[in-house]
């Protein structure tokens, strides 16, 4: 067994002051647990991601809410019951600095 | 019990017995009540008591006070750091402890005009210093659940609206305001407020989860 990682989302930009459409990622069936990775890429002070699970892609229920910046640019989400789809929202609550974002979920293969 | 990183969106707290105690490390504890003045020492309007000291001893809240909160959630976080945790109650409590101690930290030893002293070899001198912390939480959680979440917040102390609650723990809403700037109220003159969950509040976060919880 090993470890493996799903790059879901990779350097994405998100706007001074702007919130990204929601982006949606069908989770593998076999997955059982699996940590989440969102790292800060840029010059942003206050980028806001919430994770919500959902059964169908359409149906969310929050996850987590992570507020990172440029001291705290990465955060770890232990999710012990991998749902079907993750939605990724990202807000960057800075007016004057734009960033990317990504995502990194790791999971054991 | 330690306290270790919970899975999302929050665990269950597994014990046996009436009361689970908790080894922390915070020194802010809110216990929301939606008016700066009731519970002014614990309310979520942290920032207009960031002057106080803790002071060493334990603590027990009851009834008395625990009455006045308004959302069945407290929070315990450091202001220096940035994990914030919290712990859902499915019952509102009638108890509960904490206690104050010491925690040694090592700080650079510091002239008053700002030098850090450092040894003849360049390494930093440093000195051993004690800080109060809220080092034990002991919940209890009457015929009801208790569980444990943890969120990331890059600034615990941020305070976007200046309204003395961090952003953290706030609960935004927004007015419906038009491209020129009008707002949009009712027919009996109310402001039409909406509110986002993509803010990092706990609050926000939290709220979702009032039906079932």
């Amino acid at each position: 067994m090993s470890f493996q990682n799903i790059i879901p989302i990779n350097a994405v930009a998100v706007d001074a002051g702007a919130t990204n459409d929601p982006v949606s990622v069908k989770m593998d069936a076999s997955l059982n647990e699996i940590i989440i990775y969102i790292k800060n890429l840029g010059a942003s002070t206050n980028l806001t991601v919430l994770v919500e699970s959902s059964p169908d892609g359409t149906i969310k229920a929050p996850l987590q809410t992570v507020t990172l910046g440029t001291t705290t640019t990465t955060v770890s989400i232990p999710v012990s019951v991998v749902p079907a789809f993750l939605i990724f929202t990202a807000t960057n609550g800075d007016s004057s600095n734009a960033t990317t974002y990504s995502v990194i979920i790791s999971k054991r293969a | 019990m330690k306290l270790k990183q919970p899975a999302a969106p929050f665990e269950r707290l597994e014990f046996h017995g009436d009361s689970v105690s908790l080894d922390t490390e915070g020194k802010v504890l809110v216990l929301p009540t939606g008016n700066p003045h009731l519970l002014p020492v614990f309310n979520e309007y942290t920032l207009s008591r960031s002057g106080e000291v803790l002071e060493i001893g334990t603590y027990t809240l009851t009834d008395a006070e625990l009455q006045y909160m308004i959302k069945p959630w407290i929070a315990l976080y450091d202001p220096a750091k940035t994990v914030l945790n919290f712990f859902l109650f499915t019952h509102k409590p009638k108890k509960l402890q904490y206690v104050v101690s010491d925690i040694v930290s090592h700080v650079n030893f510091q002239t008053a005009d700002g030098e850090i002293f450092t040894t003849s070899d360049g390494n930093d001198f440093l000195v051993m210093g004690l800080d109060a912390y809220i080092t034990s939480l002991i919940l209890y959680p009457g015929n009801g659940l208790i569980y444990h979440g943890q969120i990331t917040y890059n600034d615990l102390t941020l305070d976007s609206n200046s309204d003395l609650i961090p952003d953290c723990i706030n609960n935004f809403s927004y007015n419906f305001v038009t491209h020129d700037g009008n707002a949009f109220t009712t027919s009996d003159g109310a402001y039409f407020d909406f509110q986002t969950l993509v803010n990092g509040s706990i609050t926000t976060f939290l709220q979702s989860y009032g039906m079932v919880i």
